[in-house]
C-alpha cells in the first residue's frame, strides 16, 4: 500500500478515525494491527520477517542488561546483529552475491551456481531493520531502557507511517513515544492541522513534481541511445529533484500522518540542496540514515578520533556501506563512494583552496561564494545521482559517454526536449511545482520549521489557500490513476 | 511529542480537585473553551469550503457530451426536468443516428429522448436505464437489440463512456463492478480518470448544459455511404438461434423491469449491413421470438427498410449508421407506429416541453447550413430557403458595377422583399428573424451598428465614400474587421442566431 494509492486513502483515514475514538489502553494494539496490515498489504509473508527482527531484538533487549559482563553482553548485540543482519543479507544481498561470485567463476571456466532461491525484496526490510538494531546497540550502551511490553516494541519496529521508507527512528526517540501512548493528546486541533498540511506537501512533493519529473527522466534513460549532451544533462539534474521530491515527500507524509495521530518523527530532510559541501549534504538529506551510519558505524570504527588518514577511511567505508544499503548493485557502492570520495578530496584539497581563495583576494563571506558553493556541490550530488539511476554500471557508463561526446546545444533551444513526455503545458506545471518546492525549502532553511508548523502561524486566508492549492494541485495535476485520453473518443465515436 | 500525565484536555484547561475557580478563572476557562472551539469551527469551515472547492472542480473536469466528441446524452438527460419523457429510446450508435426526436416532436408533440452512447452494450443499456427512471417515467422504451451480438465493451473509450457518464449512485458503482475488471476504484472514483482532462478543458467544461447537437441525444449527419443492406435470402430464413444464457437475462431483466416500472417495452433493431450474416440474422430471429413468447413487439427494421423507403445507397452516413436522410424515414415509421399504439399527449405549445422546442430549432439549423452549402442551381432558391428559415440574420450588400445583372440580382433579392430598382446606387440590408433590420443606400453617409448577437457586432458605414484610400470592402465589419472577401455584386452573409456562427456566404456577380 502506498501513501499515493487510493488503498491508503482509504486506509489512513480509519486508522485515525478509529485510533482516536477507541480506549486509550487499546491505542497501541490498533496501531500495532494497521501497522501490521499495511506491512501485509504488499504481501502477507512479510510479516513472519518483521516479527522475526522484533521477536530477535526484543528478546536481545531483554538479555543484555541481565548479563553482567561486557563480553557476554557483546555477544547477545553480535547475536542480534547476526540475526538481522543474516535476514538482510539473505534477502537483500544474496543474488548480488552469487551473481558476483559467478562472474569470477565464469572468469576461471568453472561451472556456475545456480541459484537455488527465489528472492523478492521486502518492502521497507532495510528501514525496519536499522531501526531494530538501533535499539539493540541503545539498550547495551545504556541509553534505553529495554522494553518489557513485546506488543509495544513491536509497535516500535513497525509504526506503519515510517515503516517502508523511515524516517529510521530511534528506539529514544519513537519507542519513549510508544511507551506513552496511552498518554499522547490526540485532540490538538494544531497538531492535526500541522500534521494535515505535512501530509498534503508530501503528497503534492511525490505526485505532482517527483512523478512528473520521472516521465522525462524514464524517457531519457529508456532511449539513450538518441540522447545527446542537452539531454542527458537535463536528465540528471531532473533526476536530483525527482529522487530529492520523491524521497522527501514521502517522509513528510509519514512524518505529518505520525504527527496526526500525535507521534513525533525525527526530521529527514532539511533542504538539502542548499548545502555548500558534500559534509553539509549529509547533514541535510536522509537525516535518519547518515544520523544511525554515524552514530552506529563511523563513531564505532574510531570516527575522527584516531588521525586524519584513519578518518578518511572511515569516512569511506561508511559511504561504501551506504551505498550498498541503498541497493544491490555496484552502481549504488560506486555511488557511495563518489560522496565517500568527495569529503576526503575535500578534506585533503581544504589547504590548497584556502591558499588560492588568499590568492585571488576571494571573499568567502560573501553570498556569491556561498551560492557558488551551493551550486558545485549540487552538481557533484546530481552526478552521482547518475550511477544511482543507472541500472547497472554498463547503463551508467554509456550515459556518461552521451553526455560528454554528443553535445548538441542546439536541442536546448529548438524545443526537442518537449518529446520527452513532458510538453509545454506540463513544463508549466513542473516549473511551477519547483518553485513552489524552492520557496517551501527557502522558509525551512530561513526559519528553520516545517511547512506545516510555519503555516499554522500565517494569516487563515494565506493558510487556506495554500491547503488548498496543494490539495487541488495533487487532485488536478498529481501524475496517477489512469491517463484519460479523448481521442480514444474521437476515434472510436461510434 | 505532547502529554499531559495522562489525560486528555482542551489545551490550557487544567482540571483541578480545588474548591470553586475564582471569577478571574471561570472568564480565563471560558476564554480558552471559546479559544479551542473557535479552531475547530474553522477548521469545520475550512472542510466546508474545500468540499465546494473540490466538488466544482470535479465538475469542470467531469466526463461530458457537450464537445461533440464524445457523444452521449446523460448531461440532457440531467439537465431534463422530471417526468417528461414519453418515449424513450436506447441502444448504440445505430440508434443516436438512427432515431430523431426533434422529428417526432415536430409531427406528434412527443417527448421523445435518445439514452444511447457508441458500442453501448448490454449491462449499460440496463444500468442507464435505471438511471433515466430514477426521473423520468416514459409511457415507452425502445430498446435496440444489436447489444445481443456482441458482449462487454472492449474500447477504452466505451467503457470510459460506459462508467463516467452517470452521476455518483449506487447504480453507476454497480455498473463498474460490472463493466470493468481492472482498476475498478479508478473508475468508481473517476477522478483517477477524469483529472487529466485539465489538458483539454474547453468553454462547454465551464458551462452547464449549453445547447448542443445532442440536444435530445440525436447525432445528426448528412454525408453519404453505401450500405449493403440485408442480403434477400435471409428474409426467407426463419431458423431460430437459442439465446445464451446472458443474452436471455438480458432480455428478461428489461422486461421485467418494464413490469416493475409500467413502462411498455418495444424491442426494435435499426437498420445496418447485415448483410449475409446468417448467425446474426438466426440470433435476431430467436430475440423476436422470445420477445413475442413475452407479449413484447419487435420491431426489425432490417426487415422493414423497403416500407419505410429506405436507400441503402443515400440514407447511411457510412455501411452502418443511416445519416439524417435515413433517420427522418426511421424516425417516421416510429413515429406513427407509437402514435398508433400509445396514448401519448401532444406537448406542443407547452412551456415545460421548451428543451425540445430547442432541439427542434438547432436541428433546423444544422440541416439549413447543410441545405445553404449544397451546390446551388438556382440563387433564388438559396434566397427562399433563408427568407423562411427562423434563428438567422443575414447582411445583404450591393456593390460595384452590377447593371448587366441587374434582372438576374432582382429576382435573387425578390424573395427577401428587396427591390433593387429602389436603389439605383446599390445598397445595405439587415434581416433578423426574416424581418428588415435596417437599409443603408451606397450614398448615406450615416454609421450604423447591429448586434447580431451578445459577441458579434455589424458595424456599416460607407468608408469608401469618405476616405479616398478605403475600398469597399471596408463598408461592412464585423467586429471591426473588414469583410476582404465581399463582392462586386451582391453579397450575402448569414448568421445562425442559435449556434452563434455564420452558417454560409454566397457572393454573385
Amino acid at each position: 500500500m502506498q501513501f499515493n494509492s487510493i488503498d491508503f486513502l482509504i486506509f489512513f483515514p480509519i486508522v485515525v478515525l478509529v485510533y482516536f475514538f477507541i480506549p486509550r489502553r487499546a491505542r497501541y494494539l490498533w496501531l500495532l494491527a494497521a501497522s501490521y496490515y499495511f506491512h501485509m498489504s504488499w504481501n502477507a509473508r512479510y510479516a513472519l520477517l518483521i516479527a522475526a527482527s522484533t521477536l530477535i531484538t526484543w528478546v536481545s533487549g531483554l538479555l543484555i542488561p541481565r548479563f553482567p559482563s561486557k563480553a557476554a553482553r557483546k555477544s547477545v548485540v553480535a547475536v542480534s546483529f547476526a540475526g538481522n543482519l543474516g535476514i538482510l543479507f539473505f534477502f537483500k544481498y544474496f543474488d548480488f552475491l552469487l551473481e558476483n561470485v559467478n562472474l569470477v567463476l565464469a572468469r576461471f571456466h568453472l561451472q556456475m551456481v545456480e541459484n537455488p532461491f527465489d528472492i523478492l525484496l521486502p518492502v521497507g526490510i532495510s528501514f525496519y531493520t536499522f531501526q531494530a538494531l538501533s535499539y539493540t546497540m541503545d539498550v547495551y550502551r545504556g541509553e534505553v531502557e529495554p522494553e518489557k511490553n513485546p506488543l509495544k516494541y513491536a509497535l516500535f519496529v513497525s509504526f506503519f507511517p515510517q515503516l517502508v521508507a523511515g524516517p529510521i527512528e530511534r528506539s529514544k526517540n519513537l519507542l519513549r513515544q510508544v511507551k506513552n501512548v496511552e498518554n499522547l493528546r490526540l485532540w490538538d486541533y494544531d497538531r492535526i492541522a500541522s500534521g494535515f498540511i505535512l501530509m498534503c506537501w508530501g503528497m503534492f512533493q511525490k505526485v505532482v513534481i517527483a512523478d512528473r519529473l520521472a516521465i522525462f527522466v524514464d524517457q531519457v534513460w529508456e532511449n539513450l541511445s538518441s540522447c545527446g549532451s542537452v539531454e542527458t544533462i537535463a536528465a540528471a539534474l531532473a533526476f536530483s529533484l525527482e529522487i530529492y521530491c520523491d524521497f522527501a515527500g514521502y517522509s513528510s507524509i509519514a512524518i505529518g500522518a505520525a504527527r496526526l495521530m500525535g507521534f513525533d518523527l525525527m526530521e529527514n530532510f532539511n533542504a538539502p540542496y542548499f548545502a555548500a559541501s558534500i559534509r553539509q549534504f549529509w547533514r541535510r538529506w536522509h537525516i535518519s540514515l547518515s544520523g544511525w551510519f554515524r552514530d552506529y558505524l563511523y563513531i564505532p570504527l574510531g570516527g575522527n578520533r584516531k588521525g586524519r588518514v584513519r578518518q578518511q577511511v572511515n569516512v569511506m567505508i561508511t559511504f561504501l556501506l551506504s551505498g550498498l544499503w541503498h541497493g544491490a548493485d555496484w552502481t549504488y557502492v560506486i555511488w557511495g563512494g563518489l560522496h565517500g570520495g568527495y569529503q576526503v578530496i575535500g578534506d585533503l584539497t581544504r589547504p590548497l583552496r584556502e591558499k588560492i581563495n588568499g590568492l585571488l583576494h576571494t571573499d568567502t563571506k560573501a553570498e556569491s561564494y556561498r551560492l557558488g558553493q551551493m551550486l558545485f556541490t549540487f552538481l557533484l550530488v546530481t552526478f552521482a545521482w547518475i550511477f544511482f539511476r543507472a541500472e547497472d554500471l554498463e547503463q551508467a557508463l554509456y550515459f556518461l559517454n552521451r553526455l560528454f561526446t554528443r553535445w548538441n546545444p542546439w536541442n536546448f533551444f529548438n524545443g526537442s526536449l518537449y518529446e520527452f513526455g513532458l510538453d509545454r503545458m506540463e513544463c508549466h506545471i513542473l516549473l511551477a511545482g519547483l518553485v513552489l518546492l524552492f520557496f517551501v525549502d527557502l522558509v525551512r532553511e530561513r526559519k528553520k520549521e516545517d511547512l506545516g508548523n510555519f503555516l499554522l502561524r500565517q494569516n487563515l486566508w494565506f493558510r487556506w489557500a495554500v491547503v488548498i492549492g496543494l490539495i487541488l494541485g495533487c487532485l488536478v495535476y498529481g501524475v496517477y490513476g489512469v491517463d484519460f485520453d479523448s481521442t480514444q473518443f474521437i476515434y472510436f465515436t461510434f | 511529542m505532547s502529554t499531559d500525565g495522562g489525560t486528555d484536555r482542551i489545551p490550557g484547561f487544567r482540571r483541578s480537585g480545588h474548591a470553586p475557580a475564582s471569577a478571574d478563572g471561570v472568564l480565563s476557562r471560558f476564554f480558552r473553551v471559546g479559544v479551542f472551539m473557535k479552531k475547530w469551527i474553522r477548521g469545520t469551515v475550512f472542510v466546508c469550503v474545500l468540499a465546494l472547492i473540490i466538488g466544482r472542480t470535479y465538475q469542470i473536469l467531469s466526463w461530458k457530451d457537450t464537445s461533440g466528441s464524445y457523444i452521449s446524452s446523460f448531461q440532457q438527460l440531467y439537465n431534463t426536468d422530471d417526468h417528461l419523457m414519453d418515449v424513450v429510446f436506447m441502444g448504440t450508435s445505430h440508434v443516436f443516428t438512427g432515431v430523431n426526436p426533434a422529428l417526432l416532436w415536430e409531427d406528434y408533440g412527443m417527448a421523445a429522448f435518445c439514452l444511447a452512447g457508441s458500442g453501448q452494450d448490454k449491462d449499460t443499456t440496463y444500468y442507464n436505464l435505471l438511471e433515466l427512471l430514477k426521473t423520468q417515467s416514459p409511457e415507452a422504451v425502445c430498446v435496440d437489440l444489436y447489444a445481443l451480438t456482441f458482449g462487454r465493451h472492449s474500447i477504452t473509450g466505451n467503457i470510459y463512456r460506459s462508467t463516467l457518464t452517470m452521476h455518483y449512485s449506487l447504480n453507476a458503482a454497480e455498473l463498474v463492478l460490472k463493466e470493468v475488471e481492472e482498476d475498478q476504484m479508478d473508475h468508481i472514483l473517476r477522478w483517477p480518470i477524469i483529472h487529466t482532462r485539465y489538458r483539454e478543458l474547453g468553454e462547454y467544461d465551464f458551462v452547464d448544459s449549453p445547447l448542443n447537437e445532442f440536444g435530445r441525444g440525436f447525432v445528426a449527419g448528412w454525408n453519404t455511404g453505401e450500405s449493403a443492406g440485408i442480403s434477400e435470402e435471409l428474409l426467407y430464413d426463419v431458423t431460430e438461434a437459442e439465446l445464451s444464457e446472458e443474452n436471455q437475462e438480458w432480455l428478461q431483466s428489461l422486461i421485467d423491469l418494464s413490469k416493475e416500472e409500467g413502462f411498455e417495452l418495444i424491442f426494435f433493431i435499426a437498420p445496418y449491413d447485415l448483410g449475409g450474416d446468417v448467425s446474426t440474422w438466426r440470433l435476431y430471429n430467436g430475440a423476436k421470438s422470445f420477445a413475442a413468447q413475452n407479449g413484447i413487439a419487435a420491431l426489425d427494421f432490417n426487415v422493414l427498410a423497403e416500407e419505410i423507403g429506405l436507400d441503402f445507397s443515400t440514407d447511411f452516413s457510412d455501411s452502418t449508421h443511416l445519416n439524417s436522410l435515413g433517420a427522418e424515414k426511421l424516425t417516421d415509421y416510429l413515429g406513427k407506429y407509437l402514435n398508433a399504439n400509445l396514448e401519448l399527449d401532444d406537448h406542443r405549445g407547452d412551456a415545460d416541453y421548451e428543451l425540445w422546442e430547442e432541439d427542434l430549432a438547432y436541428y433546423r439549423s444544422l440541416e439549413l447550413e447543410v441545405l445553404l452549402s449544397a451546390p446551388i442551381d438556382s440563387v433564388r432558391e438559396y434566397a427562399e430557403l433563408i427568407a423562411g428559415s427562423g434563428n438567422i440574420s443575414y447582411v445583404i450588400t450591393l456593390n460595384g458595377d452590377y447593371a448587366l445583372y441587374l434582372e438576374d440580382i432582382a429576382e435573387l433579392l425578390e424573395p427577401l422583399g428587396i427591390d433593387v430598382y429602389d436603389y439605383p446606387d446599390g445598397g445595405k440590408w439587415i434581416f433578423a428573424d426574416g424581418e428588415l433590420m435596417f437599409i443603408m443606400d451606397n450614398l448615406s453617409m450615416d454609421t450604423y451598428t447591429y448586434q447580431l448577437d451578445e459577441d458579434v457586432e455589424v458595424t456599416i458605414e460607407n468608408v469608401s465614400l469618405k476616405e479616398e484610400d478605403a475600398t469597399v470592402f471596408e463598408d461592412v465589419k464585423i467586429n471591426g474587421e473588414a469583410q476582404t472577401s465581399m463582392y462586386d455584386g451582391v453579397y450575402i452573409m448569414v448568421y445562425d442566431t442559435l449556434r452563434h456562427q455564420f452558417i454560409s456566404t454566397l457572393g454573385w456577380n
